[in-house]
């Protein structure tokens, strides 16, 4: 726990789903602050405002659900990938979704990874482990 | 007849025979005849050697004389060029001479002393040219001895110039002898010279006198041998034209008589003067039995063995008769020839003697026929009129004689039994007394008739004392008399009614088949074979109001929509044409205006021939019909809209209600996580029952959402088909967890390429598969995976070992929501519905053979896409 914290961003209009993925972050033993917004409006000011200022350091992981109020997901992924600063962000696409066609089209934005919600608790919870077997490989490229 | 046909025989005998003789009295041609052709022909040949002989000889003389002439006229030349040449030498010596006396150079004696040298020989040849020449002896004589006197003074000059000088030489030559001599000399040559040339002169003409008498000799002669075998070439080729004339005659004359020979119904045979047969016609030879070539040269009794019919004594061929007497002979009745081959025919024959002009006898023709015919209608005619009345009173049928009083002349039994009384009590007596009955009926009017009119007439009668029918032929017999024929018809009668009967049956039976084409609805018509319409149409009429003027021909056409006459009339042509059913639609005006859609079927009738007696055609009204077919289109387009909208609520429903129950399944986990065993035993329970209801209704939820994309999916596969072995791993991957835990052993066999989406094939395999597992017995899962191929079908098998399905369940289990068993075996109760509903997709079957505690075998076909045979 030396590090500095890892900022997440986490764009998801449920609370409970929010909840889960609080709580599967917390469990991971992850050195994390995470910026949570309900809608992807929210998202999109939050993202724009990071680039602006310089103090706020870009996001490690940005989690995105698809269905969001407002903006929607794909808006939100697609916004992320043109800013230069955000270059290393991991984004991980949080879906309810069985359509086949959004998986392409956020394969085609850029998404690093894409979470299927599960019905089962313990499933959910396996999120946390997943971000961080993502970040301890995102270390070891950058030589940290 | 037979004498007859002798004497026609020999007619054309004598015509042949004056043929072949020439004719030439009889000739009417103005051409040479043959025997002056005779004379002339050496005549001819006679002149023409004697014109070769005289014209040869004369020739001969006169060719001699030029041969002659011409050699004579060679040596009178030859004369006159020796003297000119000698007098030339003698002028050569002559010059040298003065040459060598003058200058005494010894050069100028070269030539006079050759010239010397010649003049002898020179002088000689003249001699001797000139002894055919008497006048010119003298002259040669004196030549002689001028040259003499020359040569001497010559060389003596010569010789003093040499000895003593040009003096003594000159002197002599101052003497002038040697040129008087030289003179002389000149003189006499010159007379040879012009005699020779005269006498050449005198030759020449001579030899052309020579020469034009032969050619005159030659030509003459050769003239007259030209005149002589034109003459010759005319006679022979008008000759040879009669010659072929005649032979053409002869020819032709021969032929004829041949073939009247061979042609006759009669036998032919003709024999030489001796009586040995010279030829047989083919009539003959079939009588005899003896071929044209083994007869010929034959004694005629050898051939012609006849005998008497009765006796069997040997008849005398009348041949010997005609040979004996020279008359013509015909046969004894009843004689019967003796055919080789031992057949016998009654003959009548007759011989007739052949005579050369002169009257000489060269033969004998024996004309004669086969009269067994005869014989036969002679024997049967004797017969006939006992045969006639024995026929009558053995025939069944009644026949009756009457006299012009109407009385019997006669009654056949069969006649006897009818009238019911034996012949010799009615004989004599008059029908209508005797027999009342027939009396005032139509009986009498007949044959009154019948014996007024004397024509002949038949009736048929009822009989009322016998109960029966009887048929009446009634004919005038002699001068008024009648002849009555009677039979009993009771029989035909009754066929007749039964016949009468049936007839009607059969009308009725037709009336009663159209009244039904009058009831039913279609419209049935015939068109004659030419595919038009003719006689009467009552449907058709009664249909489209159309009269017969109307409709004939292609006047129906009239009544179909304006639209679809003409398609109508073309497509009718082509099946008319064709001779092949004619199948159509069009709308067909009925008499009240109103159009009706109508299909029509129309068939060609066969005569036993195979040509087409007529069309037979059913027009079918389908207006009602297609109209209910319209509705029932438009019925199902809907069908399928509602079905595709609740396919599509469904899916959507389904997928949205996953995402609340997600909340609901995941936090009552979170609380039986935190709160189990924290609250009490009965809490515990109430959440473990909202754990299990919302997994429950997650699966659910998940398989109906599998169903309606059951359907969503395309029918074809992706290009290129898919792996139904790739889509069988995808299922086992999916069905891991089930596998591990279960412990079940999959094998599968060889899978081919499918056209279907591959999703749909793993649904299939993964729902198969996974019920194998789950309906497992208390043993370890034993799976096997197949294909075949039948026909077009792919055919898949699933088997298992386990627990099996009851008989009664077999169909029921592909129900949607239909589950057999309870929560010992967790399920929705969708998965064979699926099954089902993607099988059913593509085309194929699904169903399951099963025996309760054995296992079942699950199958399902797919249609093997084209681009995959």
């Amino acid at each position: 726990m030396n590090h500095a914290p890892i900022t997440i961003l986490l764009a998801e209009d449920n609370p409970g789903d929010v909840y889960l993925v609080r709580l599967a972050l917390q469990q991971s033993g992850l050195h994390f602050k995470m910026v949570e917004v309900s809608d992807g409006e929210q998202a999109m000011q939050y993202l724009n405002a990071m680039r602006d200022d310089e103090a706020v350091p870009a996001p490690a992981f940005v989690l995105l659900d698809l269905n969001l109020p407002r903006v929607d997901g794909k808006t939100v992924l697609a916004c992320l990938k043109t800013i230069p600063k955000c270059l290393g962000t991991r984004a991980i696409v949080l879906t309810s979704s069985e359509y086949p066609t959004d998986r392409e089209d956020v394969d085609r934005l850029g998404a690093d990874c894409y979470f299927h919600k599960p019905q089962d608790l313990e499933a959910f919870l396996k999120l946390g482990d997943l971000i961080v077997s993502m970040h301890a490989g995102e270390r070891a490229a950058s030589g940290l | 007849m037979e004498a007859r046909a002798a004497a026609l025989v020999v007619q054309a005998w004598d015509l042949l025979r004056l043929v072949a003789q020439g004719a030439g009295s009889t000739s009417k041609m103005p051409n040479i005849s043959l025997t002056r052709l005779s004379v002339l022909g050496p005549v001819l040949l006679m002149l023409a050697l004697l014109v070769v002989c005289v014209t040869g000889y004369t020739f001969l003389g006169e060719w001699q004389g030029l041969q002659r002439a011409y050699s004579g006229s060679i040596r009178t030349d030859e004369v006159r060029d020796i003297t000119l040449q000698f007098l030339s030498v003698m002028k050569d010596a002559e010059t040298g001479q003065r040459g060598f006396l003058l200058t005494g150079d010894a050069s100028y004696l070269e030539p006079f002393n050759s010239a010397v040298l010649v003049i002898p020989s020179l002088l000689d040849r003249i001699v001797a040219n000139t002894t055919d020449y008497p006048e010119q002896s003298d002259r040669v004589q004196s030549l002689r001895r001028l040259t003499k006197d020359k040569l001497a003074e010559l060389l003596q000059t010569v010789a003093l110039r040499s000895t003593k000088g040009p003096g003594a030489a000159m002197a002599i030559v101052n003497s002038n002898d040697g040129k008087r001599t030289m003179d002389a000399i000149r003189k006499v040559c010159d007379e040879i010279v012009s005699y020779q040339t005269r006498t050449f002169q005198d030759q020449t003409n001579s030899r052309n006198a020579k020469a034009e008498r032969l050619r005159l000799v030659v030509g003459t002669g050769c003239l007259i041998l030209f005149g002589i075998i034109l003459v010759a070439a005319a006679i022979i080729r008008s000759a040879s034209a009669r010659q072929e004339r005649l032979s053409a005659e002869i020819e032709r004359s021969h032929g004829m008589l041949m073939t009247t020979f061979i042609s006759i119904g009669d036998a032919v045979i003709t024999t030489d003067a001796n009586g040995n047969v010279t030829f047989l016609n083919p009539v003959a030879q079939a009588l005899t039995g003896w071929t044209g070539a083994d007869a010929m040269g034959k004694p005629l009794a050898v051939v012609f063995h006849i005998v008497n019919e009765y006796t069997r004594a040997l008849v005398e061929s009348p041949v010997t008769k005609v040979l004996e007497n020279g008359q013509v002979a015909g046969l004894a009745n009843h004689t019967v020839l003796l055919a080789k081959d031992g057949r016998e025919f009654p003959i009548d024959d007759s011989g007739a003697p052949i005579r050369d002009g002169s009257g000489k006898m060269l033969g004998v023709v024996l004309v004669f026929r086969d009269i067994t015919e005869r014989r036969k209608a002679e024997d049967s005619l004797a017969s006939s009129n006992a045969k006639v009345r024995d026929v009558l009173e053995n025939i069944t049928d009644g026949f009756l004689a009457l006299d012009e009083e109407w009385k019997f002349e006669y009654a056949n039994p069969a006649a006897e039994k009818i009238l019911g009384r034996p012949k010799t009590e009615i004989v004599g007596k008059s029908i209508w007394h005797d027999f009342p009955n027939l009396s005032g009926a139509d009986v009498e009017a007949n044959l009154r008739r019948v014996a007024s009119e004397r024509t002949p007439t038949h009736f048929d009668s009822f009989y009322t004392p016998l109960n029966a029918w009887f048929e009446f032929h009634a004919y005038p017999a002699g001068a008024k008399g009648i002849a009555v024929y009677l039979n009993d018809i009771s029989d035909r009668k009754r066929n007749e009614e039964t016949i009468r009967r049936s007839e009607e049956e059969r009308r009725i039976g037709e009336e009663r088949f159209r009244t039904a084409l009058r009831t039913i609805s279609d419209v049935v018509w015939t068109n004659n074979s030419s595919g038009q319409m003719a006689g009467e149409q009552a449907a058709w009429s009664g249909f489209t109001g159309q009269s017969f003027d109307e409709y004939q021909g292609f006047g129906w056409a009239k009544a179909v929509h304006p639209e679809d006459a003409q398609p109508t009339i073309d497509e009718w042509n082509l099946s008319v044409a064709a001779r092949r059913p004619f199948v159509f639609e069009h709308r067909l005006r009925r008499f009240d205006g109103v159009y009706r859609l109508f299909s029509i079927r129309a068939v060609p009738v066969r005569n036993e021939d195979g040509t087409i007696r007529e069309w037979v055609g059913v027009h079918t009204d389908i207006t009602d019909r297609r109209t209910a077919e319209a509705e029932i289109a438009s019925a199902n387009a809907l069908l399928r809209r509602s079905n595709a909208d609740l396919e599509q609520f469904a899916y959507a429903a389904s997928h949205d209600l996953q995402e609340p129950l997600r909340m609901v399944s995941i936090y009552s986990q979170m609380l039986k996580k935190k709160y189990e065993g924290k609250i009490d035993a009965e809490a515990d329970t109430f959440i473990q029952f909202a754990v299990d209801g919302a997994r429950q209704m997650d699966l659910l939820l998940r398989d109906l959402l599998a169903y309606s994309q059951a359907t969503s999916e395309a029918i074809q596969g992706p290009e290129g088909g898919t792996s139904a072995a790739k889509a069988l791993q995808k299922a086992l991957v999916n069905l891991n967890a089930a596998i591990e835990e279960s412990g079940a052993r999959i094998t599968y066999g060889d899978f081919p390429v499918v056209s279907m989406a591959e999703i749909h094939l793993v649904q299939l395999f993964q729902n198969l598969v996974g019920n194998a597992i789950k309906y497992r017995a208390d043993q370890i899962p034993f799976i096997h995976l197949s294909c075949r191929k039948e026909g077009l079908e792919w055919v898949f098998a699933v088997q298992d070992n386990g627990i099996g399905i009851e008989q009664q369940y077999l169909k029921q289990v592909f129900g949607v929501f239909k589950r057999l068993h309870g929560k010992q075996y967790p399920g929705t109760g969708i998965g064979l519905a699926i099954c089902q509903r993607i099988v059913d997709r593509y085309g194929g079957r699904i169903w399951v053979e099963s025996e309760p505690g054995r296992g079942s075998t699950f199958q399902f076909t797919m249609p093997v896409g084209v681009s995959h045979l």
